[in-house]
């Protein structure tokens, strides 16, 4: 056991993941009870687009990613405030358009990339310190977004109209969590990878939703799960050879089913 | 006594309709309005713009002497409104007490945590409709009556004057209908509030109010509770015969609800 800590990629992972993981439980909470698992999903797909293009331009694909995964949720946010299209069908189409996108440039850069799988699938291996360095930065300033719109973000998921009405700024509050899971979302495509990363956004809060009736204890289970989950999966990975991403997330998948259990 | 909420020719357009015309209504200071007509006559929408929800399309709208977008900035939480909708989410993990805490949230204000006073102010509000005893039991897990009283005590939390609330009782048996309209009636005495009630309950509502308003895009009448009741007015204003059944002194609606 004590050697996993004694590789330097090892160290890397296990923080970064760590932290990822608590970051996306705290998230998860919103996802969960605003009903946003489907945004994410749209949210996560796009920074396929961003990733590739950065490829193909040599740009950093993080940086790429970031600017559409934002950029896809402020237009998923648009649309919900217009209300004239359904929000399930707008995702369905960025969806699909900004993947579609990705592999038309992957093919335009006429190389197979073997990078571009760790975006996909998560590549804990690849952490670098300037990465891990990213996954605190971005931790610091979500959380204390969070720590701040806390209560307005509950009553906002409760009953949007009710908290309109009573001078909450639901619009602003909208495009903010929008925003703030897009800016997750690229954080932890390293670790768990495009195409699993949403799972991170919903199975922590919704295991930590049957443990709890209240989001107290919500939100404590949420981050039990992560935690658990991330650590786990990464020295179960690491022992057994096996993809990191995708181990986290059976871990997650696990923890969700035991926590039916409890109802 | 100055009139709390004063409406003048007011003219609303939802979506190319002019779903309200001509309004004029006037509200006394504890008084007790209650708004009836048909699905689609205007009431929310006539709801929505006294607070300041929905832009008129022209006529004047003042609500303690503001105008509706001005109330919320300068006398924010004198309006306390309880919205028709039931639970978006039934088991959304909240206590009674904290979906009452939640009323008070702005005032508060971001980045601050409820202190003694707050959590004091939501206990009291609790009491005030019965509720104490189950502050800590999960929203989701209460009857719709109690609910809705656990809605009322929320909008109650900033010491409102006015109340606003859209057919509350959707959702609610009918005994527990009778109930929360005395424990309304109750409140608005103990704490000199006034109130408007959207309400279909045309056969119950107008026992507890001082008038009744009957809207149809028009607002028909605007009368004590006995002279409606007999009025062709109702009639006129959701366009068929409204009978009542009588048993014992409470008049039953016994016509289907039907769109207007």
């Amino acid at each position: 056991m004590g050697e996993i800590l004694s590789y330097g990629f090892m160290q890397r992972a296990i923080l970064a993941g760590v932290i990822v993981g608590l970051l996306c439980s705290v998230l998860s909470l919103f996802v969960v009870l605003k009903r946003l698992s489907f945004i994410g999903v749209g949210i996560s797909h796009s920074a396929f687009g961003g990733v590739a293009l950065g490829f193909l331009l040599g740009i950093e694909p993080t940086w790429t990613a970031a600017i559409f995964c934002i950029l896809i949720a402020l237009l998923i946010g648009l649309v919900k405030q217009r209300g004239k299209i359904q929000e399930d069908t707008t995702i369905g189409i960025f969806f699909a358009a900004t993947m579609a996108f990705g592999i038309l440039l992957v093919g335009l850069s006429k190389r197979y990339n073997m990078d571009l799988f760790g975006y996909l699938f998560g590549n804990i291996l690849a952490i670098s310190a300037s990465d891990v360095k990213m996954v605190v930065a971005v931790s610091i300033v979500v959380l204390s977004i969070i720590a701040v719109f806390f209560k307005e973000l509950l009553f906002y998921s409760f009953d949007e109209a009710m908290a309109k009405v009573s001078g909450i700024p639901t619009g602003f509050l909208n495009y903010l969590l929008l925003t703030l899971l897009a800016l997750v979302i690229v954080v932890s495509i390293k670790v768990v990878g495009i195409v699993l990363v949403s799972a991170l956004l919903v199975i922590p809060g919704a295991a930590g939703r049957q443990i709890s009736s209240n989001y107290r204890g919500m939100l404590a289970g949420a981050l039990l799960v992560g935690f658990l989950a991330t650590t786990g999966g990464l020295i179960i990975s690491y022992l057994l050879n096996l993809p990191s991403g995708s181990t986290i997330v059976l871990l997650a998948t696990l923890f969700f089913f035991l926590s039916l259990l409890k109802r | 006594m100055e009139n709390i909420l004063q409406i003048e020719n007011l003219r609303v357009l939802i979506n190319g309709n002019l779903v309200l015309d001509g309004i004029n209504l006037e509200m006394k200071e504890a008084s007790f309005l209650a708004l009836i007509g048909p699905n689609g006559g205007g009431k929310t929408t006539l709801l929505k713009a006294i607070l300041g929800l929905v832009q008129p399309l022209s006529g004047k709208i003042r609500v303690f002497g503001l105008k509706p977008s001005q109330v919320n900035k300068k006398m924010a939480g004198i309006i306390g409104y309880v919205s028709q909708s039931p639970l978006f989410d039934p088991d959304f993990p909240v206590s009674a007490f904290d979906v009452v805490l939640m009323g008070n949230y702005r005032k508060i204000g971001l980045g601050h945590r409820a202190n003694k006073t707050d959590r004091q102010r939501a206990l009291e509000s609790l009491e005030l409709v019965g509720m104490e005893s189950l502050a800590n039991r999960p929203i989701g897990q209460m009857s719709g009556g109690q609910q809705q009283r656990v809605f009322i005590a929320r909008s109650l939390i900033t010491r409102p004057k006015l109340l606003i609330l859209d057919e509350p009782t959707t959702g609610v048996d009918a005994l527990s209908q009778d109930q929360f309209y005395r424990l309304l009636k109750e409140l608005q005495t103990k704490l000199s509030l006034s109130v408007i009630l959207v309400s279909h309950d045309i056969g119950l509502v107008p026992n507890y109010c001082d008038q009744v308003a009957c809207l149809n895009r028009y607002l028909f009448l605007h009368g004590k509770p006995t002279e409606v009741l007999h009025s062709e007015a109702l009639r006129e204003a959701y366009g068929c015969e409204v009978d009542f059944l009588f048993h014992g002194k409470m008049p039953h609606r016994v016509v289907d609800q039907h769109n207007g």
